[in-house]
């Protein structure tokens, strides 16, 4: 699993509220890996990632007070990000979109093949609309179950399911020559 | 095209998500269907495909960022509870727009700054020489500016096309040397606010550049009680209406009444910025009881109706808005009629027809047209305004 099910998010929500300036950090840091990934697979640009998370995160501090324990700490700040991410695309050039991913550009142990798969896989991705976009790199970056997803997102769970099939068979048609290799 | 059960386990079987049953039923269902076989594969490989891109590693240095972020906030009381975070931040922001505007004109053209007399150069200036700026042009010896101009916030402003431009404005600069916005550089809320992200987000809104252009805008922006109310959202977007931007350069009364949130927070509505227009629903809508009537759907559609408009004038109408039968009443459309009667209004005036506009009886009778027709009798006028009829109401209702 990517994500833990960390059960002293609460604690550390609560400690933050009475101003532990360390319990926030602590989250942050918990948080920063998978929150970045999603940002970066949702964006496919590096910097506008880092823009979104790092919003994402001031964002949720100042609107701890408003999260309700009863509910995943990460589906709360997950609809926080994808606001951001919107925010940063309403924003950027469509051009850059893709050039920034330090990631894959920046592997020098990787063979042209896998640089080209690597770079066609994240391309497809990217190509998807954001609805189908959100349940690949949620399933798949974030490992959420079919549930988890779906509180994450705010649609059912028989939603979920239908977007990640379709979001697959478009990635399948995308990825066709790739496939089959 | 695969069947929809057979989707379900293939996509179940790829997701891990499969019950001992399924798993069976997948087994048997990959055995007597070769192309069923032959899609998980192609399944499998994609998903080990998007698997091997993996989780990337955050910026090295984000939680600093964050953390360093939200400790500014935080001596602003972030962390307080009861919406404080709320206005600190609209104040913030709404000092951080002019204010950023006024630094990035005196750093472009070296607009004579505040501080007089402890000038000093700034070296972050020499990053911009690409667009004609020389270090010589930044005499800001504010420590706060200073930061400012050393900002990533700054920096991006200077590479976005639009700020530039608009930095660059001459009528801009004007504008600003005559209002009192400078003041708001002394507050140290100001300062604070420079570095958040958002701030830019208001360069890129055309509805605020837009709103550059209207003296009452300007004249706000020096208020910073009025700045609450530019700093919304709302308002910014209702900048873009030419009916609101009049009333804000026209209406004294209205711009004050701006300050009130729950205005604001009707400025999502077209129709209602439309209704501006009408200086009988200015004069109304800063009243929050009405302001939280008029936020009705169905409400809002009526301000557009002529008779409304003359109907609002009335204390009696006014009185009527406030009460939550009126506000039901007034989702039939024949009660957005009866208000071109004087009658009406009149009746208004009495609390048991107000009352009686929720009893579902009242209703139906004004919709057969009875009551309407026995509006426009004078009779009724005297009828409506008696003792007896109001008590006959009241007795009607219970």
């Amino acid at each position: 699993m990517y994500l833990d099910q960390n059960s002293d998010d609460s604690a550390l929500v609560r400690r933050s509220l009475e101003g532990d300036a360390g319990a926030f950090e602590q989250l942050v840091s918990n948080y920063q890996r998978v929150l970045f990934s999603v940002a970066l697979r949702l964006l496919g640009n590096y910097e506008d990632a880092r823009d979104a998370t790092q919003n994402a995160f001031i964002k949720v501090y100042q609107r701890l007070d408003t999260y309700d324990s009863r509910y995943r700490f990460f589906s709360w700040i997950y609809r926080i990000l994808v606001n951001e991410c919107l925010n940063a695309r309403r924003g950027r050039n469509p051009e850059h979109a893709l050039s920034d991913d330090h990631r894959g550009s920046d592997d020098p142990g990787a063979s042209f093949e896998a640089g080209e798969r690597t770079r066609a896989v994240r391309e497809a991705i990217v190509a998807l609309p954001l609805e189908y976009r959100e349940v690949i790199v949620l399933r798949h970056f974030a490992a959420l179950s079919y549930e988890e997803m779906a509180a994450a997102i705010g649609i059912p769970t028989k939603t979920v399911k239908s977007r990640l099939h379709t979001a697959r068979q478009r990635l399948l048609g995308a990825l066709s020559g790739l496939m089959t290799r | 095209m695969t069947d929809p059960r057979t989707q379900e386990l293939l996509n179940g079987a790829i997701d891990n998500a499969l019950d001992p049953a399924e798993r069976d039923e997948l087994k048997h269902l990959l055995a007597r269907d070769p192309r069923a076989a032959t899609r998980l594969q192609a399944l499998q490989r994609m998903t080990r495909a998007i698997e091997d891109l993996g989780q990337a590693d955050p910026p090295a240095d984000l939680v600093k960022g964050v953390m360093q972020a939200v400790s500014t906030g935080r001596t602003n009381g972030v962390s307080s509870t009861e919406g404080g975070m709320g206005m600190a931040r609209k104040v913030m922001m709404g000092l951080a727009a002019a204010a950023a505007v006024v630094l990035g004109v005196f750093a472009v053209t070296g607009y004579p700054p505040i501080g007089r007399g402890t000038e000093g150069s700034i070296d972050a200036a020499k990053r911009y020489q690409s667009q004609q700026l020389a270090a010589k042009d930044v005499v800001l010896g504010d420590t706060a500016v200073q930061e400012f101009l050393q900002s990533d916030v700054f920096d991006r402003l200077m590479r976005d096309d639009a700020a530039r431009k608009l930095l660059s404005n001459a009528r801009y600069r004007e504008a600003f040397a005559q209002i009192g916005v400078v003041k708001a550089l002394s507050d140290d809320s100001v300062s604070l606010a420079l570095k958040n992200q958002e701030l830019l987000d208001l360069f890129g809104d055309s509805a605020v550049l837009a709103a550059f252009e209207h003296a009452a805008f300007r004249e706000m922006l020096g208020n910073v009680r009025l700045v609450n109310a530019v700093a919304d959202e709302n308002v910014t977007r209702a900048l873009a209406v030419d009916e609101f931007a009049l009333a804000l350069r026209n209406d004294v009364q209205f711009r004050l009444k701006l300050s009130e949130m729950a205005l604001n927070h009707r400025l999502t509505d077209a129709l209602y910025l439309k209704s501006i227009e009408n200086a009988n629903i200015r004069n109304v809508v800063g009243d929050a009881q009405i302001a939280a009537a008029l936020s009705q759907a169905d409400l809002a559609l009526k301000m557009k109706s002529n008779d409304f408009a003359v109907a609002i004038t009335t204390p009696a109408v006014i009185a009527a808005l406030k009460s939550n039968e009126l506000q039901t009443a007034m989702k039939q459309e024949v009660f957005a009629n009866l208000f071109g009667l004087k009658m009406f209004q009149d009746a208004l005036a009495v609390q048991g027809v107000r009352l009686a506009l929720g009893d579902p009886n009242f209703s139906a009778a004004i919709q057969a047209g009875v009551l309407q027709l026995a509006l426009k009798q004078n009779g009724f006028e005297q009828a409506i305004a008696s003792a007896q009829f109001e008590a006959a109401l009241a007795k009607a209702r219970y």
